[in-house]
């Protein structure tokens, strides 16, 4: 599905997402300067200082919120409409964070003898510690992120070194987790500082937790094959033009799907950027991933002309009403027949 | 980190962004449209939007670039 980039590929939903991912921010800088400054009273400090506190508290506010999006999702479908959009919500998170960097070297690097980009790498806090460097690691690596998030660097990178690059996230996050504990938790030494970021950390930590034990019942279910075929689940299970994902050899994941009283299995990787085709539905006759749009066939797993994308097919026969899949992936683009369902009195009594 | 080591690091840094920048440039604006089709008529904002990243990744975006040139 090869077309020709545009800058933002903007619809309707993405730009009420972004819409509310901007009123959101503003708002969040607008209460937390509001109230610090309610708060702090004759004391409040210097407004530089706010808002370089602001920024900096919205960036890791939103890193949280980004790394909760992935597990909520495969948890409960009502959530992937965050995960589509969440690209923009990363590039938000990345600016806030240069906004915060920035501001700190302005402020408290910009106006010393020593070169003010030379400094925060020599500072350290009352610790010993140079807890910027930890935060300048960090936002390289959202750096990377953020500068690769469009379809050109995908398409450049490939999707698996693209896919591996973007999971250094976690290490961003660890990063991050440093420079709040060695940095600002050193100087503002009320409770809840540590309190926060322990719900925080406590809420991404057992949401991976809990997705990861979710998708590993399901799979070892999957996996109780019968002979060299795996049983997919129940007809029922399926519902038209949607599919049900399974799991087979390892973590080769492959979608099957139910469209027109028939179906196909294909894998569940899309070649755009290796979004789960499972979770998608069936669209004018094709397979349409939900991250992107990119559509398949799904009786040969081919984008239909002129697009040249294939993924690859899997055979299938259904035996008592239950749907049983050969776990040997064809050549991508393989054509096979889709199985047809059985009428009900026929799948019943198998 | 004492300061002379933290001034060789930076130093380093700013060589790198600046090769980046000299790199990216004509990478962006000519020789993409020959490495990736899609790119040939794309518009000056998607162009902007990946020099970020040709600067960061520049010896990435070299590499591709050289290969190019190499090939039959």
């Amino acid at each position: 599905m090869t077309n020709q980039y545009t800058w933002v590929s903007w619809n309707r939903h993405k730009k009420a997402y972004d819409l509310v991912l901007a009123g959101a921010c503003i708002g969040f800088l607008a209460i937390f300067v509001g109230l610090g400054f309610l708060a702090s009273g004759p004391d409040a400090p210097d407004p530089m200082v706010m808002l370089i506190r602001a920024t900096g508290t919205l960036s890791v506010v939103l890193l949280h919120v980004i790394l909760c999006i992935g597990p909520l999702a495969r948890l409960s479908p009502r959530w992937l409409p965050l995960l589509y959009n969440r690209r923009h919500l990363g590039v938000t998170m990345f600016l806030f964070g240069l906004a915060h960097a920035g501001l700190v070297i302005l402020y408290y690097h910009g106006f010393g003898i020593t070169n003010p980009l030379v400094s925060p790498l020599v500072n350290t806090n009352r610790s010993g510690i140079g807890f910027e460097m930890y935060g300048l690691a960090a936002l390289a690596i959202l750096f990377v992120m953020a500068a690769t998030s469009h379809d050109f660097w995908l398409h450049t990178l490939t999707p698996r070194l693209w896919k591996t690059l973007h999971m250094l996230v976690y290490a961003a996050y660890g990063l991050l987790v440093l420079h709040v504990a060695f940095g600002a938790m050193q100087s503002e030494l009320h409770i809840a500082y540590p309190t926060l970021l322990g719900i925080g950390i406590a809420i991404v930590s057992t949401l991976h937790l809990v997705a990861g034990l979710k998708e590993t019942g399901r799979d070892r279910s999957a996996l109780e094959a019968n002979g060299t075929w795996v049983d997919v689940g129940e007809i029922g299970e399926i519902a038209e033009d949607r599919a049900k994902v399974v799991c087979v050899k390892g973590d080769e994941r492959v979608a099957v799907f139910k469209h027109g009283g028939k179906l196909s299995a294909v894998s569940n990787v899309c070649e755009h950027q290796m979004g789960p085709l499972g979770e998608g539905k069936i669209v004018d006759g094709c397979i349409t991933c939900p991250w992107h749009g990119y559509q398949y066939r799904p009786e040969d797993g081919c984008s239909p002309p002129p697009f040249t994308e294939k993924i690859a097919t899997y055979e299938l026969r259904i035996e008592n009403g239950r749907v049983l899949l050969n776990p040997e992936a064809k050549p991508r683009g393989t054509r096979i027949e889709p199985a047809p369902v059985p009428s009900e009195p026929e799948a019943s009594s198998g | 980190m004492s300061e002379s080591l933290a001034e060789i690091l930076v130093l380093a840094f700013l060589a790198y962004a600046g090769i980046g920048i000299l790199v990216a440039i004509p990478f962006v604006f000519v020789v993409v449209n020959r490495v990736d089709g899609a790119a040939r008529g794309a518009p000056i904002g998607f162009r902007v939007l990946i020099l970020p990243g040709c600067v960061g990744l520049w010896p990435f975006i070299a590499f591709r670039w050289l290969g190019r040139r190499q090939a039959p």
